[in-house]
Parts: structure tokens; sequence; C-alpha cells
């Protein structure tokens, strides 16, 4: 891997770093949520400071450029990361229509009983 | 002294009425209010039935939402300490008081540890509650012999830093923070019961990644948090 791509990442991975944890000290931010990112960041130093990783697993495939078995992994990661967070907001949204029908028929349930008094 | 003992229940139909009337039996004089949260089963009407008092969340919220709730209601209502109960009969009501009674030593924070005995135990749950427990001595200098036990009891101070707070779940990386903003923390020997019914939380997927949560939260973010008073 060239020392230009690996300079880029390292420097890229800890601005990133930095600005999570800058969030996570302003409480701006649910903790869960960011150790995907935070893992993600010290992955790519790792990579970068060590490159020999990347070319065991570029090798093992049979890709003959590092950089392409990189970019296949991030991409890869991405994509499972894009699926996590499409059944989240599937499930968020089924949990946001439960809860406006049930606020709406409670609502409907009380103007009821307010113009028919027993 | 208000005491306020709390039970999350999701779909913990029968063995709520057990757990409630174990909990009159061992500790008449504190408070205790079911939240349901969110069952699709009969727990809700178990307690209305039984004129149980119970905070009925419309929707699921999970074990987080659930601990945030019935901290909300102590601070709301001026209690001294608060602690969660489980529905589903894992935690024994006998060990209550023993925990109040540590907490007026002066304590912030006091856990139920099912490992104060000395007892050898092994298993997967047993290894990562090891290794938690490892990571929350060398943060906080401080040792927990059970990171991860559902019995645990905070006083008013922490009731209020529970409350306010955005990332502070019911969870191991939590005390570790707590303790490291200055709360006092014990344990007190418990034993609890295999669960009578419904199923565990954990799978082992999300073992794996509550573990990796719990490393990097610990070891790593703890040190860049600001502290609560």
């Amino acid at each position: 891997m060239a020392i230009e791509l690996r300079v880029t990442l390292i420097i890229v991975s800890v601005l990133a770093l930095i600005y999570i944890i800058n969030r996570i000290r302003h409480s701006k931010v649910n903790i869960n949520d960011t150790i995907f990112w935070i893992v993600f960041a010290v992955l790519l130093i790792l990579i970068s400071v060590f490159p020999m990783i990347i070319f065991f697993f570029a090798g093992l495939l049979g890709i003959q450029s590092p950089q392409n078995f990189l970019f296949l992994l991030i991409i890869g990661i991405m994509m499972l990361r894009i699926f996590t967070i499409s059944v989240k907001v599937s499930v968020l949204q089924d949990k946001l229509t439960a809860l406006v029908q049930k606020t709406a028929i409670q609502d409907f349930k009380e103007d009821k009983e307010k113009n028919n008094p027993k | 002294m208000k005491v306020l003992i709390f039970i999350p229940a999701y779909n913990e139909q029968y063995t709520i009425k057990n757990v409630v009337e174990n909990l009159r039996l061992h500790c008449p004089e504190f408070d205790f209010v079911v939240i349901d949260d969110g069952s699709a089963d009969d727990t809700k009407k178990i307690c209305r039935e039984n004129g149980f008092p119970c905070i009925a969340l419309p929707i699921n919220l999970g074990l987080d939402g659930v601990f945030q709730t019935g901290i909300r209601y102590a601070y709301q209502n001026g209690y001294d300490i608060a602690m969660p109960f489980d529905g589903d009969g894992q935690h024994n009501a006998e060990y209550v008081k023993p925990m109040v009674a540590k907490m007026l030593e002066g304590y912030d924070i006091v856990i139920g540890s099912r490992f104060l005995d000395g007892k050898k135990r092994g298993g997967m749950r047993i290894v990562g509650s090891g290794i938690i427990s490892f990571f929350f001595k060398l943060t906080t200098g401080v040792r927990m012999t059970d990171p991860t036990s559902g019995m645990r009891m905070v006083n008013k101070r922490m009731i209020r830093a529970l409350c306010d707070n955005l990332n502070l779940g019911p969870e191991p990386d939590t005390w570790a923070f707590l303790v490291r903003s200055g709360a006092k923390m014990a344990e007190v020997p418990v034993r609890m019961n295999e669960r009578l019914a419904g199923n565990s939380y954990f799978t082992f997927g999300k073992s794996i990644a509550f573990m990796i949560r719990m490393c990097v939260s610990i070891l790593f973010i703890i040190w860049f948090r600001k502290r609560v008073d």
C-alpha cells in the first residue's frame, strides 16, 4: 500500500475519532450508536499501521492489489451497516405507527365519554 | 425514607403475580410499581385485576427504556432509593432489605452480587462477567464481582444523575462511569433463581455485541466523558 494512502487513512481516522469523542462528551449521541464507528476507525488505523494484514487477506482471496481489497472490505462493512440501520428504521416505523394509533384511539374514547356522560 | 421497587415486566403473565406477592410478603413497607413494557400477553390485565400499581408503556421500549421509566417515576415522586426487581422471578425478595441496609451505611449504589460467596463457577456467561469485572477494576480501581447483576439499588443523587443523562443505561459501563464520577458502590451477596418462564434477552450474537460495547465503553470512552455530580 502506498505510504500516501496509509498516512491519509490514519489522519482521517484520527480526526473521525476526535469528532465522535467530542459528540459523546457533549452528550449529543448515544454511546451504543458510536461503538461501531469507534471500532471501524480503529480498524482503519490498524490496517494503515500494519498493512501486512491487508496483504495477507488479499493474497488469500487472490486479489492482485491490496488497495482493492481494502476498498472491498470497507464497502462490505458499509453494506452490513446499511442493512442493520435499515432494520432499525423498520422497527422504529412500526413502533411510531403503533404509538400514533394508540393515542388517536385513546383520544377518540375520551371524546366519546365526554359527549355521552352516563 | 421512601423506597421504590419497580418491576420491569415484559410478557410475564405467569410470574408477575408471584413476584409481587413475594415482594409484599418480604418488604411490605416499600412502595412498588410494575412497569409493563408493552407486553403482548395479559401482564397488564393481571396487574389491573389484582390491584397492583402498573405503569403500562404503550409500546415496547426494551431494557434501557423501562429502567429509565422507573428511575424517572422515582425522581418525580421524591423517592430516596430506587431499585428494579425482575418480573420473571429471578430475583429473591428477601435480599431487598439487606441491600437497603447496606445503602444506609452511606453508599450511592448497591449491587446484589451472585459471586461474592467465592465459589468457583464455569460457563460462557461467567467468562464474560469476569472480563468485564477485570476492566471495571482497571478503570475504576473498585472491585465489582457481578457486573451484569440485575439487582441494583441507587440513592437519590444517582436517581437524579440517571434521569438527566442520555448515556446512562442500566449497564456495567454506567456503574463504572458513576464510580469514576465519585459515586460510592458496594456489593451485597445474593442468590438468584433460574428463570421460571420466558426466554433470556441475551442470544449468542447479542452477547458478543454486548461484550464489545462494554469493553470499548469501559476501557476507552470513559476517559473522555464529562463527569456528573
